[in-house]
């Protein structure tokens, strides 16, 4: 087991290596010149200088790469051009409120899928397995910036009834000291109920709109999983036994028809982070979607090299976590090797 | 941009020069690359679409037209070194005065390859010396003529289209007003007058740099300083006159090479500091002087050259409510103006003392508003000066709050959640923004400037009538119309009216493709 594990995360390092070359290979191919921009309009060439070799601007394309590489195996992914902080440090700061905006998204769309799902697996032909198909189509097919648009103008700004952004402390909790950049979590857990229902009230359209995707993927794999399940012969025999209906569902169908979901659902993790971008900018949410975005527009190569590195190993180590898992839990992919 | 089954397609005729620089070859069709940049700009809301309009009417009569867009750090370069045959670019006046125009956009001397403003790179000795002749002249109407008979030579040589002025505008609750657009600076928030005691949140769409006066230059920081701020001098609100405000009079020598300021008596900054000449002093010598003790600029940006170039020393006069600013040539008769700029902003010498590079975070005026704190990314709160020389503000205090997303901003405008002030309105929403009862949209007329350059100096536009042709060719209302959904008015000079010595008496080349036609047969193309 430990071998599997220990050649998997070998074999993850080539494969990180080469991401890498091809992702620096095309940010190193925008056009434009970050120097000129920064210098202003008559920079002296000795500053010009200082300043492509501070950004690792010159030499050949492979030395600029393996200097890049050399510092990120160091965790050094260089400096913003704009503000000239470190990247790594500013990615940090940025990541809290893609994390929560994440978590909330997924932790919705698997309650509302496993629900749906199990229902509409149990029920078919129901209306309520209508609704299961609509949401598992519409959620793969309706573009997030367009739902997002919707959510705005409807429940933002017709009816009023929840925050549509301004997604900081000074908004979230004007009253409460933040110690970290957790605006949902932190005040859960330091029990201040009014702050934290605050800021569910402003995650609750931005998460709504970025669940879809993962939401329609969960009430599908549900449904067909518990269909699976439901004509098993253990559960003739349950209900033989003389168990009732809602114990052998809860007790056995469920249970074991939530193993392919639960992979599906971390699955769902690293096209989250990425999701995040189209849903960042809709809502104008201050976290990495909307960093990397603001990047892109700057040519600002070290964020969106850093940011870029960053969702690549997310989804690799995601990957490779369910994988393990997999592994783990199932005996018989146990011995098939690799 | 190539329709190349409708265009008529071109045959150069033998013996026209090709280049400026001599060389005989004969022209090819009129082929041409128009560049523009990525972002939008306050004249240029929709980079993409102006291009696109401007192709087609240049393909209407005869040009084939390819459309070359750049992001906005490589173009910049780009034009300023003249790589370009066509550009699209604008001009919004940082010094209110005609000279900001006509000087950067079209006086020779800023027509150098690598570093130009004049990017049509027009270089007549007569108009730059027009130019020159007012930039020395303190009479009123002398300059008003001078520029006139600039502007009539500029409009005959048609080194580049002005296309069009556009407006600034800002958005607010009705409850928090008045409000109005000025010509140059950001809302004066003193003025607001409702609610009394209350609070304004600005929104917008970026954060501020730094809050230090003497070292930035976007819009974003100077939003801020000029609330904590006072100048010299100021605009009289909603006009471009200048008023007293920390000097109460000033005069010039004869020579206009001494300017001598009187301060105002008994006003203090917000950490108690009194304002005397050594405030003054060391708030320009710190910009002047790379040796300053209170010089924090890390060197990128010289604010202190490309304005007062001709100042050699500014220095306390005959007592401490005298200062004195010593000119190595006669101060051009903007020179007041340029003193009302964010960048004059006094500072307290306690809070430089104190804060040194720090002071970037926090600012220390005399100004209506002192600062609070900033959190970045997030909030600059500023609140009221209770002590203001010029009579406290109705509000206590001012949030400055960012979304990146124009949208976003004027869908939290209208719906009452956490804005009450937006500005770089997005053209698409104006229209839902005026029919809400509760908002109101507030604008200056016609302040910037878009234009088309044409490079001069590169074929086919080294041909004066080729230029011409190009006038003539552009349907400004049907450009105004599309890509400017209605927002701007059509340009005939490089200056916006309302500055002085607009030429208000110049009739517009119409919009006229025949004409077009005929003035590039005249310059031996053959055109259908």
């Amino acid at each position: 087991m430990l071998v599997y594990v220990l050649r998997r995360l070998l074999l993850t390092i080539p494969l990180l290596i080469a991401v890498s070359l091809v992702v620096f290979a095309v940010v190193s191919s925008f056009p434009g010149d970050p120097c000129r921009e920064q210098l202003g309009q008559h920079p002296t060439p000795e500053a010009l200088e200082a300043c492509r070799s501070s950004l690792n601007l010159d030499g050949p394309f492979h030395e600029r790469y393996l200097r890049y590489l050399e510092g990120a195996v160091q965790l050094e992914f260089g400096h913003n051009i704009r503000t000239e902080e470190p990247v790594g440090e500013e990615i940090l700061l940025k990541l809290p409120p893609t994390i929560e905006l994440s978590f909330i998204a997924l932790l919705l769309a698997f309650l509302v899928g496993n629900w749906i799902g199990t229902r509409s697996a149990l029920k078919p032909g129901t209306w309520i397995d209508a609704v299961g198909q609509v949401l598992s189509l519409g959620g793969i097919s309706i573009p997030v910036f367009w739902l997002g648009m919707m959510l705005i103008s409807l429940f933002g700004v017709k009816l009023g009834w929840l925050p549509f952004s301004g997604w900081t402390a000074s908004e979230v909790g004007p009253d409460f000291d933040f110690k970290t950049d957790f605006l949902l979590f932190e005040p859960l857990f330091r029990l201040r109920f009014d702050v934290f229902w605050n800021a569910l009230g402003h995650i609750a359209l931005p998460a709504i709109a970025l669940s879809t995707i993962p939401l329609a993927t969960i009430t599908r794999m549900t449904r067909s999983s518990v269909l699976e399940e439901v004509n098993k012969d253990y559960v003739t025999t349950a209900r033989a036994k003389g168990l009732s209906e809602r114990k052998v569902i809860t007790k056995h169908v469920r249970r074991n028809a939530l193993i392919p979901v639960v992979t599906i659902t971390g699955l769902q993790l690293g096209t989250l982070l990425s999701g995040a971008v189209l849903t960042e900018t809709v809502f104008s949410w201050p976290g990495l979607g909307t960093y990397l975005v603001r990047g892109a527009d700057e040519t600002n190569y070290p964020v969106v090299m850093g940011c870029m590195l960053l969702f690549v190993t997310t989804f690799v180590l995601v990957n490779l976590f369910v994988d393990v898992l997999y592994h783990m839990i199932d005996p018989r992919i146990r011995d098939e090797g690799l | 941009m190539r329709r190349t089954g409708l265009l008529l397609f071109l045959i150069a005729l033998v013996g026209l020069p090709a280049c400026g620089d001599g060389e005989s070859e004969a022209p090819a069709a009129l082929k041409v690359i128009l560049s523009h940049g990525n972002n939008s700009r306050p004249y240029l809301p929709w980079p993409g679409e102006v291009a696109k309009q401007i192709a087609g009417d240049l393909e209407d009569i005869g040009f084939e037209v390819e459309i070359e867009m750049q992001p906005w750090s490589s173009y910049i370069p780009s034009v300023e070194r003249g790589d370009h045959q066509m550009a699209i670019l604008g001009w919004s006046a940082d010094v209110p005065d005609t000279d900001n125009f006509l000087s950067s956009l079209l006086h020779k001397e800023s027509a150098k390859e690598g570093s130009a403003n004049n990017i049509s790179f027009y270089r007549s000795d007569e108009v730059s010396g027009l130019l020159d002749q007012a930039r020395l002249s303190h009479d009123e109407a002398e300059r008003d003529q001078l520029y006139l008979r600039a502007q009539e030579l500029i409009f005959r040589d048609a080194p580049m289209v002005p296309l069009v002025y556009t407006d600034r505008m800002i958005a607010h609750r009705a409850t928090h007003g008045p409000l109005t657009v000025e010509w140059v600076t950001h809302p004066v928030l003193r003025l607001v007058q409702t609610p009394v005691d209350g609070t304004l949140v600005f929104l917008r769409g970026a954060d501020s740099n730094k809050l230090d006066p003497g070292d930035v230059t976007d819009g974003e920081s100077s939003k801020v300083i000029e609330q904590v701020y006072d100048t010299l001098v100021r605009y009289k609100p909603g006009t471009i006159e200048i008023e007293p405000s920390l000097a109460t009079s000033w005069a010039s020598s004869e020579d206009k090479k001494t300017w001598t300021f009187q301060l105002r008596e008994g006003v203090t900054f917000h950490d108690g500091a009194p304002l005397n000449a050594g405030a003054v002093v060391d708030t320009f010598q710190r910009m002047n002087d790379k040796q300053h003790r209170f010089s924090f600029s890390d060197g990128k940006w010289a604010n202190w050259t490309a304005l007062f170039g001709f100042v050699d020393e500014v220095k306390q006069g005959a007592n401490d409510l005298e200062v004195v600013f010593v000119c190595n040539q006669p101060a051009p008769p903007f020179f007041l103006k340029q003193l009302a700029m964010f960048t004059c902003s006094i500072i307290s010498p306690k809070a430089l003392e104190k804060h040194q590079a720090g002071i970037r975070r926090n600012p220390v005026g005399t100004g209506p508003f002192k600062f609070k704190g900033w959190r970045t990314d997030d909030v600059i709160e500023l609140e009221r000066f209770d002590d203001y020389w010029d009579g406290a503000p109705k509000l206590k205090s001012l949030y400055f709050r960012i979304s990146n997303n124009a949208t976003v901003r004027s869908n939290r405008l209208i719906a009452n959640n956490g804005a009450e002030l937006i500005d770089n309105l997005d053209p698409a929403t104006i229209a839902k923004l005026e029919s809400d009862a509760n908002v109101q949209v507030a604008r200056r007329p016609q302040s910037s400037l878009c234009y088309l350059a044409m490079n001069n100096l590169r074929a086919p536009f080294d041909n004066p009538k080729v230029r011409q042709a190009v006038a003539y060719a552009i349907n400004k209302k049907g450009l105004i119309a599309r890509a400017y959904k209605g927002y701007a008015k059509p340009a005939t000079v490089p200056v916006p009216p309302g500055f002085n010595g607009f030429h208000a008496d110049l009739p517009d080349r119409p919009y006229d493709p025949e004409k077009a036609k005929a003035l590039l047969r005249e310059a031996g193309y053959d055109v259908k």
